[in-house]
């Protein structure tokens, strides 16, 4: 624009040189060039003087440049040879500083040779213990992994404040719910020292040439990793179903009464199969409360239904006709957890069928309807996978029952149907 | 035990001994016609224990039998155990 002439002639003689892209562009004109790009991004107010500044450059170095091309001619190479000198110098230099870091560095390489044996064997220990340790991890995690589904499920929960289950009212007063909120702090603090462990592992592998180091971050790594280990089982372990020690001793009315002792036999065995308490729990009706049926009337006092809604269980269909001539008594224990009217008692039903078939107390506040929940949720996913793999969709495509062998003893009563 | 054994070897082939087991582990033994309705056994077991049909759930491998069953429709087998189970309220929305 603001340019002369001459300029724009020198710029289209530079540009006729430059066709030939073989040859290399000087140094100047390399700097100018990132200068230039370098001020492409300034605001658009400023591109007309950036344009002249570059037209300016470029005829500068058109200049020096046919001034270095008759140089060169005169002088036979000087211009290559100087480009060339400076290029070499600029690869000598890292060169140098790599020499001299190698020259630095070759002590060390003795000694990393002499350590490689020794780095060998601490990476197959590694990988054998963390195998190890991962098998542990696997098989703690295979074992519970109905609790520890519950506190992944929990965990994401509490992350992203979502419930995973709709909470009853009568849910919300647990305190276990909330008591669990510092197996959290642990679940993280375990990610963190894995990262940790990995962390050591890669400086250790890294490191492999200083052998007091390797050996450092090996024990601290260890240390880590056991931290870990300690950690995820206690979370495992606070997800372990209570014992029957760990059950409160209040509720001894529902732990003194036994549904099945129909005819007296306490002491034999309770039969009662999952399908079963499927199929109990699939039995209509029901309002509150779990009842327990038995054939002789009770010695033991009846309780007396002291909430409003309670069942009627007299008006119920199954039990209309039985009152009279059957003497069938509902026992209706007080102090158990039950859910709220209008919702669903079929995981207590199940919870408690489940108690009473194992012969465990019937906890009363300490019952976390979440872990029940998610542990017949996990049963029942287990049970589809089973299904599943084995390839049969339908209960009636079962496998074929093992065969049994009936050996009836000598006071065996046989009775025959068909007298 | 020997003298069974001879019973058996004698009892046409189209009788088969089932047992019943309770919720409280008792166990009755009947002996019944293939072809027979499992009617027939139910009600002998109910008699027996001094209990309404209506509330006991006769289960077969965890599935409840129907009186207008048959040990040949079922293909049971000798010795084979029906579970005999109270009612039990529960499950459902009230």
């Amino acid at each position: 624009m603001f340019g002369s002439t001459d300029d724009d002639a020198n710029i289209a003689q530079a540009v006729d040189e430059f066709d030939d892209f073989s040859t290399p562009p000087s140094a100047d004109l390399l700097k100018k060039m990132r200068l230039d790009a370098g001020q492409s991004s300034h605001p658009s107010a400023k591109k007309q003087k950036t344009v002249e500044e570059s037209e300016k450059v470029s005829s500068r170095v058109a200049k020096s440049k046919k001034q270095s091309d008759k140089l060169s001619k005169d002088k036979n190479l000087a211009g290559p040879s100087i480009d060339r000198v400076s290029l070499d110098k600029n690869k000598d230099v890292p060169n140098v500083k790599m020499r001299d870091a190698n020259k630095a560095s070759a002590a060390s390489e003795e000694k990393i040779s002499l350590s490689k044996s020794d780095l060998d064997e601490i990476k197959s220990y590694f990988s054998t213990y963390i195998d190890m340790k991962f098998n542990d991890l696997q098989n703690l995690m295979a074992n519970q992994y109905a609790g520890l589904l519950g506190v992944v499920k929990e965990g994401f929960a509490s992350f992203g404040k979502v419930a995973q289950y709709p909470v009853h009212e009568s849910e919300k007063g647990y305190p276990d719910i909330e008591e669990d909120l510092p197996q959290y702090v642990n679940e993280h603090t375990t990610d963190a020292k894995s990262y940790n462990i990995v962390n050591a592992v890669g400086q250790s592998s890294r490191l492999g040439g200083n052998k007091g180091a390797s050996k450092e971050s090996l024990k601290k790594s260890e240390e880590t990793l056991h931290n870990t280990y300690e950690d995820l089982s206690k979370v495992i372990i606070l997800y372990i179903p209570p014992s029957r020690a760990a059950y409160p001793t209040g509720i001894t009315a529902a732990a003194n009464i036994d549904p099945f002792d129909r005819q007296g036999n306490i002491d034999n065995q309770c039969y009662i199969s999952d399908n079963d308490i499927a199929a109990i729990s699939q039995v209509p009706v029901c309002k509150t409360n779990l009842t327990y049926v038995r054939k002789n009337p009770s010695r033991r006092n009846r309780h007396p239904s002291k909430k409003k809604d309670r069942t009627d269980w007299s008006l119920l269909d199954a039990y209309k006709e039985k009152t009279d001539q059957h003497t069938f008594t509902v026992h209706i224990v007080d102090g158990i957890v039950q859910q709220l009217s209008g919702s669903d008692c079929g995981l207590f039903v199940a919870a408690y069928t489940e108690f009473l078939s194992s012969r465990h107390q019937i906890p009363s506040s300490k019952f976390d309807p979440k872990k029940y929940h998610t542990r017949y949720a996990s049963f029942l996913w287990d049970y589809g996978m089973n299904k599943a793999c084995t390839e049969y969709v339908n209960d009636n495509q079962d496998p074929p029952r093992p065969k049994r062998t009936f050996i009836p003893s000598e006071d065996t009563e046989m009775i025959d149907v068909e007298l | 035990m020997s003298g069974v054994t001879q019973e058996d070897d004698k009892k046409p082939a189209d009788h088969i001994n089932l047992k019943v087991k309770s919720q409280d582990g008792n166990e009755v033994f009947f002996r019944i016609k293939r072809s027979t309705q499992l009617k027939k056994l139910m009600n002998a077991y109910c008699d027996r224990q001094s209990i309404d049909l209506n509330a006991i759930a006769f289960l077969f491998d965890g599935r409840r039998l129907r009186p207008d069953q048959t040990p040949d429709e079922l293909e049971m087998d000798e010795g084979d155990e029906i579970d005999a189970m109270l009612h039990q309220t529960g499950g459902s929305l009230a």
